[in-house]
């Protein structure tokens, strides 16, 4: 996939695996896996940005005597993703345009 | 590779961010590495999952804009000229701090030799008096001996409670010492 895209699509996803409840992040790397890969690299500067912009918050627990850090989603998380999915039309659209551009090259 | 070869490599290649920013990448891959190990992986195959320590690191590196690296100092012509007129001011300035410096050290280890010397007097009056205690004893009976008994007990009494302050003084004394130069160096040397 082409690397910007996935970029704006793992932000998403990562807040999409909160939905459920609280996780950590070795879950959410487990729940996204079958939609999109992600490496623990990948993941914590997307985990930084999103806590920067209040879409998460962290806390820690204590887990096997060390402690384990829980991601929650906030209400202005819970905004970016609803806003996500009003842009899927404008993106569906636009994918529309590409293929549809595309087959002329085919044609031609 | 294991966890503390793993941390150590980390550690140092992101030796150019903040603390608090290193902090927290160091816990989250130990957590990382824990929760693999959880899984069931053995801790050599949890680093090896993280892949490349330097593909890790390069994903970080936080927008050039935030990281602001130590410029490289290149001595130009004209610092070298600054440098020069500027001589007399900058090292007396320079010169005058050290002297501070110094006498700071010096004020610090006199008093604590000085705290010593009067533990030392006071232990050394009060065994000589206990001493002649005992002669007086026999020379001028027992009025005197307790008298001077009295006083040895008491004046090697204040010895043994001066010395509680007076070893307190001289640890802080020795941690200052060790501290000032790590201070200085960073006051002069700040890493942005």
């Amino acid at each position: 996939m082409d690397v910007q895209i996935k970029r704006g699509l793992l932000e998403v996803c990562v807040l999409a695996a909160l939905c459920g409840g609280d996780s950590y992040g070795y879950q959410i790397i487990k729940d996204i896996e079958p939609y999109i890969s992600i490496s623990e690299s990948t993941l914590y500067p997307i985990l930084r940005r999103l806590e920067e912009a209040k879409c998460l918050t962290v806390y820690s627990v204590a887990h096997n005597g060390r402690l384990r850090k829980y991601y929650q989603l906030t209400d202005v998380g819970k905004a970016r993703l609803r806003e996500f999915s009003t842009e899927w039309d404008e993106i569906l659209n636009i994918y529309r345009f590409i293929t549809g551009e595309v087959e002329k090259i085919e044609q031609n | 590779m294991n966890k503390t070869e793993f941390t150590r490599i980390l550690k140092t290649k992101i030796s150019h961010l903040p603390r608090a920013e290193r902090k927290k990448i160091l816990q989250y891959y130990n957590e990382m590495i824990s929760e693999r190990m959880e899984d069931g992986m053995t801790e050599a195959e949890a680093i090896e999952a993280l892949g490349d320590i330097d593909e890790l690191v390069a994903a970080y590196a936080p927008a050039p804009a935030q990281v602001t690296q130590r410029k490289s100092v290149r001595l130009r012509a004209w610092h070298i000229v600054m440098l020069a007129v500027g001589s007399p001011l900058w090292i007396s300035i320079v010169a005058a701090l050290f002297c501070i410096m110094v006498s700071i050290y010096i004020v610090v280890w006199a008093l604590a030799v000085a705290f010593y010397a009067i533990f030392a007097a006071l232990a050394v009056s009060g065994f000589a008096c206990i001493m002649a205690s005992f002669i007086a004893l026999f020379s001028q009976g027992f009025p005197a001996f307790a008298a001077f008994m009295g006083a040895g007990c008491l004046l090697m009494g204040f010895a043994l409670l001066w010395l509680v302050p007076c070893n307190l003084f001289a640890k802080a004394a020795g941690k200052l010492s060790a501290k000032m130069p790590k201070l200085i160096f960073r006051f002069f040397f700040k890493r942005k």
